[in-house]
């Protein structure tokens, strides 16, 4: 019997050897590999198409009206990876030297800072036309669908073990109220995060679900296979490419560049937010410390890891012990800090470092205001309007007209004002018509609740990633090293302007430009 | 049939008058922007420290430069001339910068931390720096720039009523509009308001004590520390700036620090910064808080990176080997060179953010932990 059992346990350890190996050569391999990349991303898609054309329970009628709308799509989806794909190497090339003198910490040159702003704008310019001319297809594909299955798409699927009969006996009954208390607990939250989210997604629009998953070529020809429809040329093509890709549409190529692109970005993230902080040698010390003692070789932080229990305690364990490595300031800055490319001005100017926000844009808006007269001024104020729209979401008609009274009175105020006079007040006005920000506001409500839920926060979510404590090593032995400052040599320096030919600059020729005698105060009076 | 007050014609004739003068009001009233900059000074008052000679030729004593001009030129500050023989300010009346600031913006961490202050400069500087930080004020005529007119009694008025009770004068070099400086601190001394000033210290000692009476902080920017690169890089001399700087540590009241904005390869070489703490320390004292400045890229030498944080440790470093007690970082944040810690056991008395006071933990001045007393105007 005894020996039976040794068997059993030994036939496992074989069989679980026999798939654990290539199990985890394949798991490395999707580490490294972006077509295994790409193929987990796509069948998540599909996964994603299939749950949704379940759901949707389409008609054959409506499948095919979807078709032709993903067939468009499809068109769209090639034409912006086509001009993605010649952005990649530019933005490549340009973001590498952008991250080099972001690692030396003293200022970017000139022409790196405009090409990678440019290159960083097309790119923006690029996703959102894309995005936008999907949303529109979404919204033509929902015209297509009926009331039910419109509300389908804004609920939440109900998760499959709660189809599950309950069992009702004690344990389990501790158990849903146990997990209904948590949830009950956490709700603050959670809500507080869905706000932030819905902030980001009022500032940077994206498509829901239909055009995520329907019109994406990938779901397209899944809708395509379950309704048995032909599909259209484009979305073959598009499928085809994305898949494969082609020779015109190199996928392999394109999709390691992408990656690149991704970590170039990940760095100047990292290097932006360590130049913000400006930490001494010591807190490097302490932190990198800190992180080596609690993060053992086989015990990698990733977003995933964060997840399971034990992980998330020690990650914020961790996150404790480095937030009282950092001093008040720098604490502030952590929580004010977005991901970023060129770095803000609240990251590198002295007077904005931890303050809410930069109103200098408001104090010139005012400055032109108050010269605009009354008839122009409105539509001043509404143009206005229509740009903050774009920065911090749509008003609703009373909002907007209760904004556009407010900023009309700074104005009136303003102008009411002598130069001088506005000169000493303009910040304080510019404070007081500077729309809050919301999202800062949303951020801080997170990290407090996440504080008291003892959830990780913003120092796990930026520091605590292996990459931004290699980078920060690096940083580390930079300030070790020090500064090997070659002196310039003054005299073939440029030259500063002095006495040496006579002190007196700009003869006055024309002696109309001077005041008459009467104008000038002696010193008797 | 009872006519109406007035017919339809007569309304619409009424309210096209009220139309029109509504127009012409709002008109003048939105139409009343800042007033371009006057070519005729309307606001000019006589230098007083310099001396006349033969054939309407003036040399003025306000600065070492000793300008020699003759009828209708500008001294080498671009704010004084000499108008048929007799020196005349074309800054007085003229601010071009007005600002409410913290006073660790100039930066002065040892007087009245956390306080605010009405900052005024005017166009015009007797200095050439070639990274000026305001050249664009500083490298000009006052009547060059866009200014406010702004009267001694005005500044005070203003001064009071934004409830500010520290006036500053800095951006641009004080030493050209001393005139307007030295009237205005002499109506804030009368109203009990605190002034300060941010120099280069260029300047002759007579002006400067009789400046200095009035003034109860001086930050003086010791731009390097050899006379190579002040002649090249300022064109001025060093030896009068030294001169300067201890005649108002041992011959005023006025509280002293100083800052040096590190400008990488011009003045950072660590023997220079040596021989500047240590030249402080020996002349000075010990106590004089001394800041290091993080150079942006401006003006004539915006090819240059910015200072690199080492550079500026590495400064602070070699102040406290000196035997500094008290030395800065500025223009950098979130650092921990900017807060305040006592000399004596290392706590922390004031917590900064770049130019913001987070906490200030002094107890009458004296540090929360061991009531040592530090240095500096605290109330």
């Amino acid at each position: 019997m005894n020996t039976r059992r040794i068997s059993w346990i030994h036939l496992l350890a074989v069989i679980l050897l026999f798939f654990a190996t290539p199990l985890q050569a394949a798991a490395e391999e999707c580490e490294e590999n972006p077509r295994a990349k790409m193929r987990i991303a796509r069948e998540r898609r599909a996964r994603q198409a299939q749950r949704l054309i379940s759901r949707l329970d389409l008609t054959r009628a409506q499948s095919r009206k979807i078709v032709a709308l993903a067939d468009e799509a499809a068109v769209l989806h090639l034409a912006a990876y086509e001009s993605e794909a010649q952005l990649l190497p530019l933005m490549i090339d340009t973001f590498s030297q952008f991250a080099a003198e972001d690692r030396l910490n003293q200022g970017f040159s000139e022409d790196v800072e405009r090409r990678t702003v440019r290159l960083h704008h097309r790119a923006k310019r690029v996703r959102e036309q894309f995005t936008e001319k999907i949303i529109e297809l979404e919204e033509q594909t929902k015209k297509l669908l009926k009331k039910t299955q419109r509300d389908l798409l804004t609920t939440r699927p109900r998760k499959a073990r709660d189809d599950r009969p309950e069992r009702n006996d004690a344990r389990s009954r501790a158990r849903a109220a146990a997990r209904e208390r948590e949830m009950e607990r956490r709700r603050p939250l959670r809500d507080a995060r869905e706000e932030l989210r819905a902030l980001h997604r009022q500032k940077h629009p994206s498509a829901g679900p239909v055009g995520k998953y329907l019109l994406h070529p990938e779901g397209a020809a899944e809708l395509c296979k379950q309704a048995n429809i032909e599909m259209p040329s484009d979305l073959a093509h598009a499928v085809a490419v994305l898949r494969d890709g082609t020779a015109d549409f190199p996928i392999d190529e394109t999709e390691r560049q992408k990656i690149e692109l991704r970590e170039l970005r990940d760095e100047i993230n990292n290097w932006n937010l360590i130049n913000g902080l400006h930490l001494t040698e010591d807190q490097i010390g302490q932190i990198t410390e800190l992180y080596d003692e609690a993060v053992k070789p086989d015990w990698e932080i990733k977003p995933r890891d964060r997840r399971s229990g034990v992980a998330r305690d020690a990650v914020y364990t961790l996150e404790l012990k480095i937030e009282e490595a950092l001093n008040t300031g720098q604490r502030r800055v952590l929580a004010e800090f977005s991901p970023c490319l060129i770095p803000p001005k609240n990251l590198k100017d002295p007077v904005l470092v931890g303050q809410a926000g930069d109103n200098s844009r408001y104090e010139r808006w005012l400055e032109r205001a108050r010269e605009t007269s009354n008839k122009r001024l409105d539509s001043i104020i509404n143009a206005s309007l229509d740009r903050e729209a774009e920065h911090h979401g749509v008003l609703d008609k009373k909002a907007r007209r209760e904004r556009f009274v407010a900023l009309r009175k700074a104005v009136r105020r303003a102008s009411a004002m002598s130069d001088a006079e506005f000169e000493m007040n303009k910040a304080e006005l510019a404070e007081a018509i500077a729309p809050p920000d919301r999202i800062q506001h949303a951020k801080d409500k997170v990290a407090d609740l996440s504080r008291r839920l003892k959830e990780t926060g913003v120092v796990a979510h930026f520091m605590i990633t292996p990459g931004f404590v290699d980078q920060l090593r690096v940083r580390g032995e930079q300030l070790a090293r020090g500064v090997d400052s070659e002196r310039v040599d003054l005299a073939k320096a440029p030259q500063a302007e002095n006495c040496e030919k006579g002190c007196a600059v700009n003869p006055v020729k024309n002696a109309d430009s001077w005041p008459k005698k009467h104008e000038l105060r002696s010193k008797s009076d | 049939m009872t006519r109406p007050p007035f017919d339809r014609r007569e309304f619409m004739a009424a309210l096209g008058k009220c139309a029109g003068a509504a127009c012409l009001c709002g008109g003048a009233a939105w139409g009343a922007g800042p007033a371009p900059a006057d070519s005729k000074l309307k606001f000019t008052r006589e230098v007083d420290h310099y001396v006349r000679r033969p054939g309407k030729q003036i040399q003025c004593f306000v600065c070492p430069l000793d300008c020699i001009l003759n009828d209708g030129e500008t001294c080498f500050c671009r704010t004084r001339t000499n108008v048929g023989g007799r020196l005349y300010t074309r800054a007085y009346n003229n601010p071009c910068v007005l600002r409410i600031d913290p006073i660790e913006k100039l930066p002065l961490n040892h007087f009245r931390p956390g306080s605010k202050t009405l900052t005024l400069g005017t166009g015009g500087c007797n200095v050439r720096c070639l990274y000026c930080q305001n050249w664009e004020q500083s490298q000009k005529m006052p009547d060059q720039v866009k200014s406010f007119k702004l009267t001694p009694r005005e500044v005070i008025a203003a001064a009071k009523k934004k409830k500010v009770d520290t006036i500053a004068f800095g951006y641009t070099e004080p030493v050209a509009f001393l005139e307007y400086a030295l009237d205005i601190a002499i109506l804030a001394k009368k109203a009990r308001l605190k002034v300060v000033a941010a120099t280069a210290a260029f300047v002759k000692p007579e002006p400067l004590c009789e400046f200095a009476k009035y003034v109860d902080a001086f930050v003086v920017t010791l731009k390097g520390f050899s006379e190579e690169f002040y002649y090249r890089s300022l064109g001025i001399q060093l030896a009068p700036v030294l001169a300067a700087i201890k005649t108002i540590k041992h011959e005023t009241k006025a509280w002293l620090e100083l800052t040096n904005l590190v400008v990488p390869t011009y003045n950072d070489a660590p023997e220079d910064i040596r021989g500047m703490v240590k030249w402080v320390r020996d002349e000075l004292g010990d106590e004089v808080p001394m800041h290091f400045a993080r150079f942006v890229p401006t003006y004539r030498l915006s090819n240059l990176p910015r200072t690199p944080v080492q550079t500026l440790e590495q400064a602070c470093e070699f102040g406290r080997d000196a035997g500094l007690k008290y030395v800065y970082t500025s223009n950098l944040a979130p650092h921990e060179g900017s807060n305040t810690r006592c000399a004596n056991c290392g706590a922390v008395c004031i917590d900064r953010l770049g130019f913001k006071v987070l906490s200030n933990n002094l107890k009458r001045g004296a540090c929360p932990e061991c009531r040592q007393k530090l240095p500096g105007v605290w109330t």
